[in-house]
């Protein structure tokens, strides 16, 4: 079936839609009421946030736009130690989609959802102009536990920096789809609950974390170095890239520290709680190949910067991430 | 009641012996007055006496540049006010202790080599100097690398640290002695220590243990250390120098590993001008610059004959310093301890100490870090502070036709901080932060620009510290309060987002300069033009339009210009990878070349460096990332055609330091054009065409060109020149079309591209056979070193 205006209009095409696709796969009992709102059981500290998906192709190796959608709100949750709960979703559709491939896409958030322990209570759907293609805005709730606060400007010097694992896969795999070009690269859309949650439970104590999303490594830690007004020191040669990504880079000239993830994360934290950390992040999912790649450090001039230690023993300053792809080198 | 005369004396009048000159002439003439240093100017009373008063000016008038009177001094301006006064006249001439006011324009001298004199007493055994390795005196001896703060006196120095000794403040106090006020006189008794720092494992404990050692042993220990192959660290007026001995092949990897340098070539020092005519051209102006106050490293032409008739300096000396580079980096000594060096060696590596990428160490305590953990293998040093590190200036001499000209590579001691006099009044105090690489900023007061060293590549840490630090020694030195902020629009450019910062600070806004008009106007600003045409070739600038310009064909007006014409984009791939990974870049362009039908893709299978492309995912990689214009940008750079041409010549597949591939395409191109007798037509057709009002050169039909006359297997070094020759002869179609644009026959040559002494020669040839007038950079870098003047033209 081909999606058209129709089905937004609000009437029996639409209740088809919401019928046959989201219902069937979001399968639970607020989301059956199919009321103005969802009424769910609360929190006295709760942790919201939103975030929208355009992600093209729709369809990448190793996830899509709906495991995505879920992966990005959930991570975010549990950036500040919250429990994730509940997800809204918010479907943008394009005239001329394929509802065979809608369908696709709220089966992976449905089983996304189940994996990251998260309910779909609510949703809507709008149908526009265009050429098929697919937009999702989720939003997120989740609990904090009494007394928690992870956030930035927690960090302390002498504090080390851990990171889940590679870098760049899922930038590297978006890339590769557009370009139509088959590798070996997969997404490493992946919900980092398990990971998070098993270093609560063991009692770590956190300093900040973040998820390593648009912008890279670079953007994320520039941030956090910023707003703490410490120094962030990294070393070159313990930064995390598979080989098949690092070949991509290479030839394409793009540089790992600011491409994006959906499935990684820094942990910041006391040096003595890095072992345990580390062990404990390793042994959950999505966290094999985390590692240290950095200590924060006592500012050295009047702005606080993050940079990195070359292998030639060079100090190269880290920014945000400006427009892509322009040379400097004279 | 007595008549007071007051002279102004501005222009390099401090920490050159300027006063005591003063006061020996006023007490000669018998005048009543004073002479003091206020901020950086020179300020003479003299009551009453006229006549004393005119013959007075009329000496001083005499010292110019290059004066034998008073060796680095130089009188710009004597302004002269009369008053009568009430106050009573002093009974001879003499030096007042100095006042410190604000007033207009400071001079900062810079760093003198030793004098003759100096050196003599240096060698002498009968002198109390004698082997003192910091002699210097009036005329001699560093100077802005050691000054806090002006007015130019000892306890504004790192000299402080040093009180003179009894037989010192005499010869301070004398009237004709060469010390008499030298801030720097010190001796074995008071001044600076040499010594020596290495790591030596204890024979009996076997721990390893500091191993210091002081004057003359510690000068022995070091020559004997660089005997053995080691490398050293040796402190020099600005900043250290890794030292080896330069026909010991170790030594020299040893270096190579010490500083990560793969190629690169080094410096080398030699004792006299007569040994590096064993191995090297040297003309006149070459000798004159070797020897010249500011001992830059001048890059002299080799000599390459096989079996000359030289000793032991046979060519293999070179090539594992200088990658087989067509001009070796020599220079002479300029300090009294590298003159006590070069009595013992007759070459050493004397490269820049710092590691890779990073600015010049001159704080002891970093280099005793490398000691300690092992990089170099002793440190030869004093403690005398340097405050104002500066490198090595770097110069070469490229013959034209009719004249020979001073190219100023690298611009640091020995001219910093001289200012560079404009003819335009500036309305405030400018601030121009130059470009991210080769970083060098501009600080300006109405018509004199001071320029700083270099400090490198912005991205590192340490240079990002160092332009920071000596921002604001500048401004305090030269008193200024930057009003006006000026940089590159570079949005990637950690200067253009510091400047806006300053400006922010200071309630301004900053001024934004595309980097190439900036180029040509530092050619204005050298030659005050206000209007002129220009080919600017380098490697990156941000263009106005978003893409990354280096060929551009520009019309300056005052403070505007347009864009007549540029080198065709050609998309490349991958930021400042696609400048190192050059292999890469070429295939790029044989892509966009066999999409225009320009090539045919099955002849990239007989090409050397495109085989490993082809059939594989990797060309299918480059060919998607095109289409898609992944990570992909637009530039008209002519850095990256040199880079290209020498990838399908087969010269070079890798920049591995900057500026790698240009260089041996040079160095094959001038070697075949000094053996061919006349100068070929140019055997490529590189087009020149106009489409909508914009002049463009053909760059795919070039490359494309070049490519299938090597494949057909014409001669690489034929081939090379033809590069050059052709796209000299492309350039001066360009130039005619830029004049019937403009009736403008002032042409301005600008970019780092312009460092390439053959294709300089070429095109100024040919330009001044069409009756074009050629400016080119003489006092600044064409290079990125060269920016900082031209934004400051550009500002108001
Ligand atoms: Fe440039
Ligand atoms: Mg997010
Ligand atoms: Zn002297
Ligand atoms: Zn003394």
């Amino acid at each position: 079936m081909i999606i058209t205006m129709a089905h937004g209009s609000g009437g029996a095409f639409t209740s088809e839609l919401i019928d046959e696709i989201f219902v069937k796969e979001f399968d639970n009992e607020t989301v059956k009421e199919l009321e103005d709102c969802a009424v769910i059981q609360g929190s006295t500290r709760i942790a919201m946030t939103t975030d929208s998906f355009v992600v093209k192709p729709i369809e990448y190796p190793g996830g899509d736009i709906g495991r995505l959608c879920i992966c990005g709100t959930v991570n975010d949750l549990l950036m500040r130690g919250a429990k994730p709960k509940y997800i809204t979703c918010g479907f943008i559709i394009e005239e001329g989609a394929d509802s065979e491939t809608l369908k696709k896409i709220v089966h992976s958030m449905a089983e996304t959802a189940k994996e990251a322990g998260v309910i779909i209570v609510a949703g809507d759907t709008k149908v526009i102009d265009g050429n098929g293609g697919i937009m999702i805005n989720t939003a997120g709730v989740g609990f904090v536990k009494e007394g928690l606060d992870i956030k930035s400007t927690n960090l302390q010097v002498g504090d080390q920096v851990l990171l889940s694992g590679n870098l760049g896969d899922h930038h590297a795999t978006i890339l590769a789809s557009r370009m139509n070009i088959t590798n070996s690269i997969k997404s490493d859309n992946a919900p980092l609950n398990d990971l998070v949650s098993n270093l609560l439970k063991e009692n770590v104590t956190i300093h900040t974390m973040r998820d390593v999303t648009r912008g890279g490594l670079a953007t994320v830690l520039t941030e956090i170095s910023r707003s703490s007004n410490l120094d962030i020191k990294l070393e070159e040669n313990k930064i995390p890239v598979s080989s098949a990504v690092h070949d991509f880079c290479g030839l394409l000239g793009l540089d790992p520290l600011y491409m994006g993830n959906e499935g990684k994360c820094i942990v910041v934290l006391p040096k003595e709680e890095t072992e345990k950390a580390l062990e404990i992040i390793r042994k959950s999912n999505y966290g094999e190949n985390a590692v240290v790649i950095g200590e924060v450090k006592e500012k050295a001039e009047d702005k606080a910067c993050v940079y990195i230690e070359t292998e030639i023993g060079g100090k190269r300053i880290l920014d945000v991430l400006q427009g892509e792809g322009l040379p400097r080198i004279c | 009641m007595h008549t007071l005369y007051s002279l102004n004396v501005t222009g390099l009048v401090q920490g050159v012996g300027f006063r005591p000159y003063v006061e020996e002439l006023g007490n000669k003439l018998n005048l009543k007055g004073s002479v003091s240093n206020i901020g950086g100017q020179v300020l003479i009373k003299i009551f009453d006496d006229k006549k004393g008063l005119d013959i007075l000016k009329e000496n001083l008038s005499k010292l110019c540049k290059n004066n034998t009177v008073l060796p680095g001094s130089r009188v710009d301006n004597i302004l002269i006010s009369t008053e009568t006064s009430n106050e009573n006249p002093p009974r001879n001439f003499f030096i007042n202790n100095s006042l410190n006011i604000h007033d207009n324009i400071r001079f900062i001298p810079v760093d003198y080599a030793t004098c003759d004199k100096c050196k003599s007493e240096l060698l002498d055994k009968n002198n109390r100097r004698y082997r003192y390795p910091f002699i210097s005196c009036v005329a001699c001896g560093p100077r802005i690398t050691i000054i806090n703060e002006l007015p130019y006196d000892r306890e504004n120095t790192s000299m402080k640290d040093f009180p003179m000794c009894e037989a010192c403040e005499t010869e301070y106090k004398t009237f004709e002695n060469i010390r008499h006020y030298a801030q720097t006189i010190a001796c074995h008794d008071c001044g600076p220590i040499l010594k020596f720092y290495a790591k030596k494992r204890n024979e009996i404990n076997g721990l390893v243990e500091d191993y210091k050692l002081e004057r003359e042993d510690a000068f022995s220990k070091a020559v004997k250390e660089i005997k053995a192959g080691k490398v050293l660290a040796v402190k020099d007026i600005g900043g250290y120098h890794f030292v080896c001995d330069a026909k010991n092949v170790k030594a020299i990897r040893k270096m190579r590993q010490v500083k990560a340098r793969e190629k690169k070539a080094f410096a080398v020092m030699f004792p006299d001008v007569k040994t590096i005519k064993k191995i090297a051209y040297v003309s006149e102006k070459e000798a004159e610059l070797l020897e010249s106050n500011a001992r830059p490293i001048v890059l002299v032409r080799k000599r390459e004959e096989i079996g000359s008739d030289t000793d032991s300096f046979g060519y293999n000396l070179s090539e594992e310093i200088d990658d087989n580079a067509i001009r070796l980096g020599a220079m002479l000594p300029s300090n009294p301890l590298q003159i006590l060096l070069m009595q013992e060696f007759d070459c050493l590596i004397m490269t820049s100490g710092n590691l890779a990428g990073e600015p010049i160490i001159a704080r002891d305590k970093d280099i005793f870090d490398l000691v300690k953990n092992g990089q170099i293998d002793g440190s030869l040093y004093n403690e005398r502070e340097i405050i104002n590190p500066l490198d090595d200036s770097i110069v070469k001499v490229t013959k034209l036709d009719n004249r020979e000209i001073t190219q100023i590579i690298r611009r640091a001691r020995g001219y910093v901080p001289d200012p560079i006099k404009i003819n335009k009044f500036l309305k405030n105090d400018y601030y121009a932060a130059g470009a991210d690489l080769k970083s060098v900023f501009a600080l300006a007061r109405k018509n004199y620009v001071t320029l700083s060293g270099h400090f490198g590549d912005l991205d590192d840490y340490e240079a990002r510290r160092a332009k920071d630090r000596a921002r604001k020694i500048f401004t305090k030195l030269l008193d200024l309060k930057p009003e006006s902020f000026i940089a590159d629009r570079h949005p990637g450019y950690y200067s253009n987002k510091d400047t806006k910062i300053l400006a922010n600070e200071a309630g301004t806004k900053a001024l934004e300069i595309q980097h190439h008009h900036a180029h040509q106007a530092s050619v204005m600003a050298e030659h005050s033009l206000s209007e002129c045409i220009g080919i600017v070739l380098d490697g990156t600038g941000y263009g106005n339009d978003g893409n990354i310009w280096g060929g551009e064909f520009l019309y300056c007006k005052d403070t505007d210009f347009k864009r007549l014409g540029h080198f065709d984009y050609l998309e490349l791939i991958g930021a400042d990878n696609a400048t190192v990974d050059i292999d890469k870049s070429a295939m790029v362009a044989m892509i966009q070349a066999i999409n225009a039908k320009l090539v045919d893709e099955e002849l990239l299978i007989n090409h050397p460096c495109f085989k490993k492309y082809i059939n594989s995912a990797s060309l299918d990689l480059l060919k998607a990332a095109l289409k898609e214009h992944i990570n992909s940008y637009k530039s008209s750079s002519v850095g990256r055609l040199f880079d290209i041409a020498a990838v399908i010549m087969n010269i070079c597949q890798k920049n591995s330091y900057e500026g790698e591939a240009p260089m041996k395409l040079e160095a094959l191109a001038t070697r075949y054009f000094e053996r061919i007798e006349n100068l070929n037509p140019a055997i490529i057709p590189v087009i020149v065409k106009e489409i909508n009002g914009e002049i463009l050169v053909d760059s795919k039909g070039f490359m494309s060109d070049l490519f299938k006359l090597y494949i057909a297997g014409a001669r690489v070094d034929e081939l090379a020149f033809e590069f050059h020759n052709s796209l000299a002869k492309a350039l001066v179609s360009v130039a005619i079309a830029m004049r019937d644009k403009t009736n403008c026959s002032d042409i301005a040559l600008s970019g780092g591209c312009f460092n390439n002494s053959l294709l300089l020669k070429l095109l100024v040839t040919r330009l001044e056979k069409e009756d074009f007038k050629v400016y080119l950079n003489e006092k600044v870098p064409c290079g990125d070193g060269g920016i900082a003047l031209g934004q400051i033209y550009l500002g108001n």
